[in-house]
């Protein structure tokens, strides 16, 4: 949670509530936001590492609140993640294990496994059709897609995988 | 509800293809019309009485009664007669053409003819038919009106003057021709003799006044036709044998009229009939094409619940349609066409040639049942298509040959080599569109030859024997005179002195007809196909016919008896002559006198300088000798042959309708299969040029090959086959004419040129689809 | 799953087909066994060549099996007529193909209406029925165009719009959305699942596991065998376990 934290912190300062509140409008329910006490958590440490610093802002009606800012090695670090390529999604090792290992003990029958893998793909991809005809904000909506694609793809690696059983 | 699906699809299907319901619909109306006219030609040149009958609502049996009997009561008494036309009062006299005006008077020949008297209203039963001028009028000066064929012998028409006379000559009237008829109470003059007149009844009485010289012409129409004879019998005994004078029935009418020579009419039915076969085979590979090309649609239609039957029914439907539409058009056509080719022919009139309803309706059948079994087996097949085809094309593969490959590496354009083979994928069309283009090819090659044969014969009608266009016979003059006469003729070539003489040839039961024909020193210029002219005395030369029926060839002797004298001819040539039944045996006139036997009749046959009428030259002739002497034109051959010529001329353009037909479906068919080629070969490297012409080439190969087959078969076929016809008649081999080599090569060439433009449009249009497709991979 | 009772609206029992082109024999079905209850949508799956067509094309009458059997409404149908099995496509079976399939010479409306003229609808019905299909599926505006000049999405609907048209008790289409983009799948699988919420029964071939888990079953073809034919379990997102999370918001869990 530090990058994003950080890339927030980037474009102005904030509290802790703000940064939260932050996170829920920009990823909606694909990010389940965190709960305040580990964003608090997540800035300390931050603020530790010599990342960001914080100051006490007086409030007439409401208790003190703590406003973080982004320190210039704060900003290194980001535009180093940011520089820096991502590794794509790597198969469900869980699956790969059981289709491995299962037949190796001798316990399970493979082409069982993939068919039940397959209807359980299958009802993921329902819930994900029915949550993105749900879905009306742009980048959860994206973020939905990508995970169909990516189920697609795990169908298809499991027809991949019948093919070569057979 | 269905039937309401099929409709809509018909409706679809004919709007989305308007080129090809159109060309079945076209060959539909041309064969029809073309078959209409060939019966309406040979109908009218062979037996105009049915026409003739119908036309002028005639009576099937004619009396001629004593004058006073009476005939009121005949109906009531004698069963089966539905309606009596008559009486009529009639009387014979003699007509002859009056003079000209202010000159010395009329001392032309007079002819016997039959006046009948008739009021100004025709009748409903037996009504003349006016061909020319207006019928008889109650005014004083109305005239007279000649039956046609009587009026064309004398050389009169609406407007003449004539003389009538009474038998006796105590009475002469002049008289002005009204008009022309043509009736089908009695035979054609001169087979029929005398010639008709129909006058009003005060003009009758004006020429023969004595009532005892009248008689009554009633005529029957009967109810049972085949039984005129029964009728007549009880008339006669209803009416007493002695009021009875002559009686002619229909039969005989119609034998009398019937013509010897009914080759013209042949010529074009069988024509007619080899253009129905193009058109069923055009037909055919229209629709087999099309049940190609919608392979996918037509399972398509299973898929949403067409059943087989329907299929076939469906395509039925559509092509029934188009053929129905197709034969009015034709009636149409042919109703229109009718007097253009029959116009100015004399002796074939319009009500002759009327297509009896009966030969329409087999015509009409026979075409239809033609489309429809055309169309059904195609049908058939689209109704078996399994619904899959809507989305498992067949595309039709093959493999390169060694052939191809060799040619293909031996620097043979690729364009060409695919094109060609291309062409010879798909067998089984290919087998059609080939046979669908050499028969009409063939077909259309016979006919330049039959047309090269005409043109001959028109050109230069000594070439069948018919150097000699006028007769004389010397009549009332001596042969010196007769001949002085001819001489002092400038339009006269060349007159030969001849003589007819009857031969009986032991074995035969009858006599044959033999000609001294010049002398053998001057023999008369007939056309020799095989062997050579008399040139000695007891040479002679024969037509087929005539060596036919005496069983001799060229080179053999004959020996025959004229009047007890025995004669013997080698007979050194054969010619054609389509005189006396086609069966003549010539001669030097000397002959005969060396040997002693008679020579009974002389005339001379005349043949005259280029471009003279023979009608004008008989008449100025027999005007020039004072009404003396009898020339006769020979019936010119190439009166009726225009109407062959133009008769051929529409069958060659049906029959080009028919090949363009399978020339377009045929490249329709290339295009579809070669969409995805064409995209291909562009794709291989070939240029947009070489992609065209290798569409192109597909369907021209095919037609190279057709016409090939169809011109080749045709050569061999044409001239011997119009021989085949001409000797059936007495002709004799040889008349036949090879097609002209310029009208060949024009057929061809246009042949050839169609194919490639036939092909060239949806070619071009087929490669920018083509590539398209091969893009979007459909 | 395969029970001979009322409710079952097509049962097929060892389907085989076997062609043979060029003296080679190619088995594109081999002994498939399955059933659809009235009412049911069922998907069959599988990848390209597994036999997917071939099966749809014999449960639809449109090619005959090699052998095994199949009944539709207790009939049995395997051994019927070419002309029997038209006429239980025209009300019973609605059949859609994988490309397109439109008759080329008859405008979008009258492909439409025609399939529903034989169907048994009046040609008023008919026109109504295409209105309501093509309306639903976006084409309202190409009721008069012709086929050919469309693109693959819209012959698509089209074709689907076609096999509906006569209400048929049993809708068999063959990759419905195949080359159709994200708006045109999504009209598609409203009007399925619209037809489907009517209780339509229907039988689908496809790839597109966004439309297969629409269905109630999925029946998994490999190599011309049915290696798989089990109901879709509900979405696993209403599954929720104590300290487990919901396995839809897990495969949406972004991770850093």
């Amino acid at each position: 949670m530090r990058m994003p934290l950080l890339a927030l912190l980037a474009k102005e300062p904030a509290h802790g509530y703000e940064l939260r509140g932050q996170l829920e409008q920009i990823f909606g329910q694909a990010y389940p936001a965190p709960n305040i006490g580990q964003i608090y958590v997540t800035l300390q440490r931050l603020e530790r590492d010599g990342l960001v610093h914080s100051q006490d802002v007086v409030q007439s009606t409401r208790p003190n609140k703590r406003v973080y800012e982004l320190t210039d090695a704060g900003r290194e670090v980001l535009l180093r993640w940011l520089d820096r390529t991502s590794d794509g999604a790597r198969v469900r090792d869980e699956f790969f294990m059981k289709l491995t290992l299962g037949a190796l003990s001798g316990s399970a029958d493979q082409l069982g496994l993939i068919n039940r893998q397959r209807r359980h793909y299958l009802a993921q991809m329902r819930g994900l059709a029915e949550l993105a005809a749900s879905a009306d904000r742009r980048i959860p909506r994206l973020l939905i897609e990508g995970a169909m694609l990516h189920l697609q793809a795990d169908l298809d690696w499991l027809q991949r995988c019948q093919e070569d059983l057979a | 509800m269905r039937v309401r699906a099929m409709a809509r699809w018909i409706r679809a299907d004919l709007r989305a293809s308007a080129g090809r319901a159109l060309a079945i619909g076209g060959v539909v109306a041309g064969v029809v019309t073309a078959l209409l006219l060939s019966a309406g030609v040979l109908q009218g040149a062979t037996n105009p009485w049915q026409g003739l009958f119908s036309a002028t609502r005639g009576a099937q049996v004619w009396l001629h009664l004593a004058p006073g009997t009476g005939v009121s009561g005949l109906r009531a008494q004698v069963p089966g007669i539905e309606a009596v036309a008559g009486p009529y009062a009639a009387t014979a006299a003699t007509v002859q053409l009056a003079g000209q005006p202010g000159s010395a008077g009329e001392n032309g020949q007079r002819t016997r003819v039959e006046l009948r008297a008739m009021s100004a209203r025709l009748p409903d039963i037996g009504r003349p038919l006016v061909t020319s001028g207006h019928w008889l009028s109650d005014s004083p000066t109305s005239g007279v009106v000649l039956e046609a064929t009587f009026a064309q012998a004398l050389h009169v028409s609406a407007g003449s003057v004539l003389v009538l006379e009474s038998v006796d000559g105590s009475t002469r009237v002049r008289v002005r021709v009204a008009g022309l008829a043509e009736t089908a109470d009695q035979g054609f003059y001169p087979d029929q003799t005398p010639g008709l007149i129909w006058v009003l009844p005060g003009l009758l009485r004006q020429v023969e006044p004595l009532a005892g010289h009248t008689d009554e012409v009633v005529g029957l129409r009967i109810a049972d036709p085949a039984g005129s004879g029964v009728a007549v019998q009880q008339v006669v005994t209803q009416l007493g044998s002695s009021t009875v004078g002559t009686v002619s029935t229909w039969q005989q009418v119609e034998q009398s009229m019937a013509r010897r020579n009914p080759l013209l009419g042949l010529v074009l039915a069988l024509f007619g009939l080899l253009a129905l076969v193009a058109a069923v085979l055009a037909i055919v590979n229209v629709t087999s094409g099309r049940v190609l090309i919608q392979r996918a649609d037509l399972g398509m239609l299973k898929t949403i619940g067409f059943t087989p039957a329907q299929v076939l029914a469906m395509l039925t439907a559509e092509h029934a349609l188009l053929a129905g539409v197709g034969v009015v058009a034709g009636l149409v056509a042919a109703k229109l066409a009718m007097p253009l080719l029959l116009g100015g022919v004399p002796g074939v009139s319009m009500a002759a040639a009327a297509v009896p309803a009966g030969w329409a309706a087999v015509i009409i059948g026979g075409t239809l049942a033609a489309v429809l079994l055309a169309t059904a087996v195609p049908a058939w097949h689209a109704g078996r298509i399994l619904p899959v085809a809507a989305v498992r094309s067949a595309p039709p593969h093959g493999h390169l040959s060694r052939l191809a490959m060799a040619v293909m590496a031996a620097g043979m354009p690729p364009a060409v080599v695919l094109g060609a083979r291309a062409a010879f994928v798909r067998r089984l069309p290919a087998a059609l569109t080939i046979s669908g283009l050499a028969i009409p090819m063939l077909t259309i090659t016979i006919g330049l030859g039959c047309w090269a044969t005409l043109d001959e014969v028109q050109r230069s009608p000594a070439d069948i024997g018919m150097a000699a266009s006028v007769t004389v016979a010397p009549g009332s003059m001596t042969l010196p005179q007769a001949d002085r006469l001819i001489r002092a003729d400038p339009q006269v070539q060349a007159a030969y002195a001849s003589v007819r003489a009857d031969a009986l040839v032991p074995g035969e039961t009858a006599t044959i007809t033999t000609l001294g024909m010049g002398t053998s020193a001057r023999p008369y210029p007939f056309h020799v196909v095989q062997g050579n002219l008399y040139h000695a005395p007891e040479e002679a030369v024969a037509t087929q016919a005539l060596l036919d029926a005496l069983q001799v060839h060229v080179g053999q002797f004959v020996r025959m008896w004229f009047g007890g004298v025995p004669v013997t001819f080698h007979v050194v040539g054969r010619i054609i002559d389509p005189q006396y039944g086609g069966e003549v045996l010539a001669y030097g006139r000397d002959t005969l006198a060396d040997e002693g036997a008679t020579a009974p009749l002389g005339f001379y046959s005349l043949v005259l300088r280029h471009g003279i009428s023979a009608g004008v030259a008989a008449a100025r002739l027999e005007r020039a000798s004072g009404g003396r002497v009898d020339a006769q034109a020979v019936p010119d051959p190439a009166d009726q042959l225009g109407i062959v010529q133009g008769a051929l001329a529409g069958l060659i353009a049906v029959l080009a309708l028919t090949g363009l037909t399978t020339l377009l479906t045929a490249s329709l068919l290339g295009r579809r299969d070669h969409q995805r080629d064409a995209g291909v070969l562009a794709a291989m490297g070939l240029t947009p040029l070489q992609v065209t012409a290798a569409l192109v080439l597909r369907t021209t190969v095919l037609a190279l090959l057709s016409v090939a087959i169809g011109a080749g078969a045709g050569l061999l076929i044409a001239t011997r086959l119009i021989s085949a016809v001409s000797r059936l008649y007495g002709l004799g081999a040889g008349i036949g004419r090879p097609p002209s080599s310029v009208a060949l090569a024009v057929a061809v060439t246009a042949a050839i040129a169609l194919a490639a433009l036939a092909s060239a449009g949806p070619a071009s249009r087929s490669r920018d689809r083509g590539q398209a497709r091969l893009v979007t991979g459909r | 799953m395969i029970g001979e009772h009322e409710h079952t609206m097509l049962r097929a029992c060892s389907l085989t087909k076997t062609f043979t082109a060029n003296g080679s024999t190619t088995t594109a079905v081999r002994g498939a066994d399955l059933g659809l209850r009235r009412g049911e949508f069922a998907v069959v799956l599988g990848s390209p060549g597994s036999g997917k067509s071939t099966l749809l094309h014999l449960l639809g009458g449109l090619e005959r099996p090699t052998s095994g059997q199949i009944w539709l409404n207790g009939q049995r149908v395997d051994g019927l007529s070419q002309a029997r099995w038209a006429v239980l496509r025209r009300r019973e079976i609605g059949f859609m193909f994988q490309f397109a399939g439109l008759i080329e010479n008859m405008t979008v409306a009258d492909n439409v209406e025609v399939a529903a003229l034989m169907g048994g609808a009046s040609r008023r019905q008919a026109a109504g029925r295409r209105q309501e299909l093509l309306t639903e599926l976006g084409l309202a505006d190409l009721a008069g165009a012709a086929p050919a000049r469309l693109p693959v999405s819209e012959q698509q609907r089209v074709a689907l719009a076609r096999a509906m048209a006569a209400r048929p008790a049993l809708l068999l289409a063959d990759e419905p959305t195949g080359g159709l983009d994200n708006v045109a799948t999504l009209a598609v699988q409203r009007l399925l699942a619209r037809a489907h919420a009517d209780g339509q029964s229907i039988l689908l071939a496809t790839r597109d596991s966004r439309v297969a888990s629409a269905a109630d079953r999925v029946i998994s073809l490999f190599d011309g065998m049915v290696a798989d034919d089990a109901p879709l379990p509900d979405a696993p997102r209403e599954v929720t376990g104590p300290g487990r999370r919901s396995a839809v918001r897990e495969v949406l869990r972004l991770r850093d």
